[in-house]
């Protein structure tokens, strides 16, 4: 078989790639939609992993290498293919049947059955969402009806600003006047001030304060009073609170034209979901070593995000290479991975957030996020997201608090120099394929191997900057001068390197491994400037001889304004192959203090010094 | 004149030849999807053909630590896989200098990262049923619990196995990355090893009032 035959027969399978032009995810996704461009038949989505071999067959045409190249990727292909179709068939799927909303916990004489009196009221704790948030999306409906019939019973809520619970009341009569109270702490500290343990609302109304008179009114379930608690913004009143991992708020339910019919209701209150997001290049499992924040039990959910899953066929980036690349959604840009649809991050968020309504039986909605590096800018971006402030989180939002590590919030002078173009001795090629060979491939844009060649960011690209606000790529620029509406308070946590991260630079480029390989052989004749760079107390000088943690400048982790700094740390685990030594931001609490300061940021009001609006 | 004429020519012909035959590298152990188990060191040969190499290396994808540097045949080279690593496919190059200063790369190869035990149940996060809508894209999270009490993400193994019960409602990759198509009911059945879950999805509408 002639190469051309090859290239048609290779590109005939690709045409699996044949679905809408221009949404990435159609292509990123497409193998198991039904119909190819050339009307090949549908194929299992288990082939998806064949496309590494389809696009290393491209690379062959894309190199102009011989027909051993092509024959190893087709066999690779084929292998794969096998493989994937050896698996068998899926068994029919169950007949699905959701799970029955409770409608609430009273027993029957409760829901109307005629008349009674009783001494005390049946009180059901509701989620309101989705079924009881209003048409705007802000609120909670007014509609006495469905106040009294819709929405999941819960016995809690999340501490996150947002949730609220709607109360609902069996009354013994309509027009039954019912005295609500607020006793934080179950009522075992009747002194302590109510304020921070929620506050009581009509339904549909705003938070008044922590007592209320309501009136029961008719329903189809029988005389129903309805109000709201909107929970304290944030978990900790501090002292005890910092180590737990949930407190309660007692409701006291009181008739005025009842005598002695009164009832006692338990609101759990507990912490809100954390979520962990990687930075570029990285991984879910970037986050292991970071304990004990991963492993600590008084959250009841913390979950690692993780938007690197997507492979990304390229057919050209900028700069290029010499050798197939096959990207991991994580080397592309903010715009990619906090686009509609493809966001992995907030589908992410939005998993956490059911764990945990589930996992708790509290409502919530609203996630603290603690991001590293790119992570917290990918955060950033996905506030511009529609979907972030639907109705879901009452169109505030779905971050409570943002905590980054490391993010280079005014971009990085490193980004910038790995993609620099011109003058050919300022250019760092060597050094950009060393790292693209590691599967950290530097793009400033990339164009997919898809029918409409879309063309996308690279997540180097986007990090350009110089670390205090100038020379900022396109999409830090909107994301410093956007505001968004929707922005969650944030804290900043920097890492600086010191001597002892780089005392071994020196030895570890003329001596050791890859290191020598590079400065002696692959990169000697390049004298590219962050090779040179790469030698102790000389590479501080990529950041002019400003402090930053190898990776980031420190003014652009704080974001030229304020935040915590952890001398002695480099900013991830990939730098040690250049021959960095650690620890790294991510590493535990023992070997850098980070995990127990997010920890105290969680615990912190959101209100406090510690965060601020980074747009305003 | 004749003689001068012959060692010409010979000498054209040995130019042309060498210069055909481009230097290349090849991974040829282990092979291609090769399954290792976390905590193991495999020994990686390369082999060079079309010219002599100088300086050669071996670069694995993080977290795979990069190995020493040789610089004549055997191109052998030792590899340690770290003890805590996520068991998924994880690439690997050979890079090389000839003794012209070109830089060449081997073609990528994947070890199969996979823990030596099988895992007692398997789990996903979110529990099912997952209800979603039409071009939601999510990750379905498999774990593994081991004998010894351990748990391991199992999401991007190779060994755990996605399966659409209606690709014309959802979608599944290899990685566990979901998306929903269109209105309807269906599962993805994931199977790890002997382990079978399925895992129920309803793709509805978005609620509007």
């Amino acid at each position: 078989m002639d190469n051309t035959r090859k290239a048609q027969e290779l590109a005939g399978r690709c045409s699996y790639l044949g679905l809408p032009v221009g949404l990435l995810f159609a292509l990123l996704m497409g193998f198991p939609f039904p119909v190819g461009a050339q009307g090949n038949p549908p194929i299992s989505s288990a082939l998806q992993m064949c496309i590494v071999y389809e696009v290393e067959g491209l690379g062959c045409a894309l190199s102009g290498q011989g027909p051993a190249c092509w024959d190893r990727a087709l066999a690779q292909y084929d292998a794969c293919v096998i493989r994937a179709q050896t698996l068998p068939p899926a068994p029919p799927p169950p007949a699905v049947t959701p799970t029955p909303r409770p409608l609430n916990r009273c027993p029957p004489q409760f829901y109307g059955e005629g008349s009674r009196i009783a001494t005390n009221f049946c009180v059901v704790l509701i989620d309101p969402v989705p079924d009881l948030v209003n048409q705007a999306g802000t609120g909670v409906v007014t509609d006495k009806e469905r106040l009294a019939t819709a929405g999941i019973s819960v016995s809690g809520v999340a501490a996150d600003g947002a949730a609220r619970l709607v109360i609902r009341i069996y009354a013994n009569f309509e027009g039954e006047r019912l005295k609500l109270l607020l006793q934080p702490d179950g009522g075992k500290n009747p002194n302590s001030l109510p304020e921070p343990d929620g506050v009581l609302a009509t339904a549909g109304g705003t938070p008044s304060g922590y007592q209320l008179q309501v009136t029961a009114v008719n329903t189809s379930k029988g005389p129903v009073a309805s109000a709201m608690y909107f929970p304290p913004k944030d978990f900790s009143r501090g002292g005890d609170d910092d180590n737990a991992g949930s407190r309660s708020v007692s409701l006291q339910v009181t008739s005025l034209d009842t005598p002695s019919s009164s009832s006692n209701v338990n609101m759990t209150i507990v912490r809100p979901p954390v979520i962990l997001v990687h930075g570029l290049w990285g991984h879910r499992e970037d986050w292991n070593n970071f304990t004990p924040l991963n492993s600590d039990a008084r959250f009841p959910i913390v979950a690692k995000a993780d938007y690197s899953s997507l492979l990304v066929p390229v057919a050209n980036s900028d700069p290029s290479y010499d050798f197939p690349i096959i990207a991991e959604s994580s080397a592309l840009g903010f715009a990619l991975n906090a686009s509609p649809n493809v966001s992995l991050v907030l589908s992410d968020i939005d998993k956490a957030a059911k764990v945990f309504r589930k996992k708790t039986n509290a409502a919530g909605v609203q996630v603290d996020v603690v991001a590293h590096s790119m992570g917290g800018l990918v955060t950033r971006t996905l506030e511009y997201h529609p979907a972030y402030a639907d109705r879901s989180s009452f169109s505030v939002g779905e971050i409570h608090k943002l905590i980054t590590i490391g993010t280079p919030h005014l971009g990085s002078p490193l980004a910038t120099k790995l993609l620099q173009a011109d003058p050919p001795e300022a250019t760092n090629p060597c050094i950009r394929k060393v790292l693209a060979q590691k599967d950290s491939p530097a793009f400033r844009t990339v164009t997919l191997d898809d029918p409409g060649g879309s063309t996308l960011n690279g997540g180097v690209g986007d990090l350009q900057g110089d670390g205090t606000g100038a020379n900022l790529s396109q999409a830090l620029t909107f994301i410093k001068n956007t505001p968004n509406g929707h922005e969650a308070p944030t804290a900043l946590i920097s890492g600086t390197m010191t001597e002892k991260n780089t005392t071994g630079l020196t030895s570890y480029w003329k001596r050791q491994g890859v290191g020598l390989f590079l400065n002696d052989y692959a990169c000697r004749g390049s004298n590219e400037p962050l090779i040179r760079a790469l030698a102790a107390g000389n590479w501080s000088s990529v950041f002019g001889g400003a402090a930053s943690d190898a990776v980031v400048p420190y003014t652009s982790q704080v974001n030229s304004g304020l935040g915590r700094s952890f001398p002695g740390l480099i900013h991830s685990a990939g730098m040690k192959k250049l021959g960095f030594a650690g620890p790294t931001e991510l590493d535990s609490d023992a070997q850098t203090g980070i995990p127990s300061y997010v920890i105290q940021l969680l615990n912190a009001p959101s209100n406090s010094d510690a965060f601020r609006l980074l747009s305003h | 004149m004749p003689l001068l004429s012959r060692a010409l020519i010979t000498f054209c012909f040995t130019a042309i030849l060498l210069r055909g035959e481009k230097p290349t590298l090849r991974i040829t152990s282990p092979p291609n999807w090769t399954v290792v188990h976390p905590g193991d060191t495999i020994t990686m040969t390369v082999e060079a053909s079309g010219g002599k190499f100088v300086a050669m290396v071996i670069m694995p994808a993080d977290p795979i630590p990069w190995g020493d540097m040789r610089t004549a045949p055997p191109y052998r080279f030792s590899v340690s896989i770290p003890r805590d690593i996520t068991p998924r496919l994880y690439g690997i190059v050979a890079d090389g200098v000839t003794e012209s200063q070109q830089r060449i790369y081997s073609e990528r190869i994947y070890i199969d990262v996979e823990r030596p035990d099988h895992p007692v149940s398997i789990s996903t996060e979110p529990e099912g049923p997952i209800v979603s809508h039409p071009q939601d894209l999510f990750i379905l999270d498999v774990i593994g619990k081991y004998p010894d009490g351990s748990s391991e993400d199992l999401t991007r193994s190779t060994q755990t196995k996605y399966v659409s019960g209606d690709s014309r409602i959802v979608t599944v990759t290899e990685t566990g990355v979901v998306k929903s198509i269109a209105l309807g009911n269906t599962g993805i059945t994931i199977r790890v090893g002997e382990k079978v879950m399925k895992v129920p999805i309803i793709v509805q509408e978005q609620i509007r009032e």
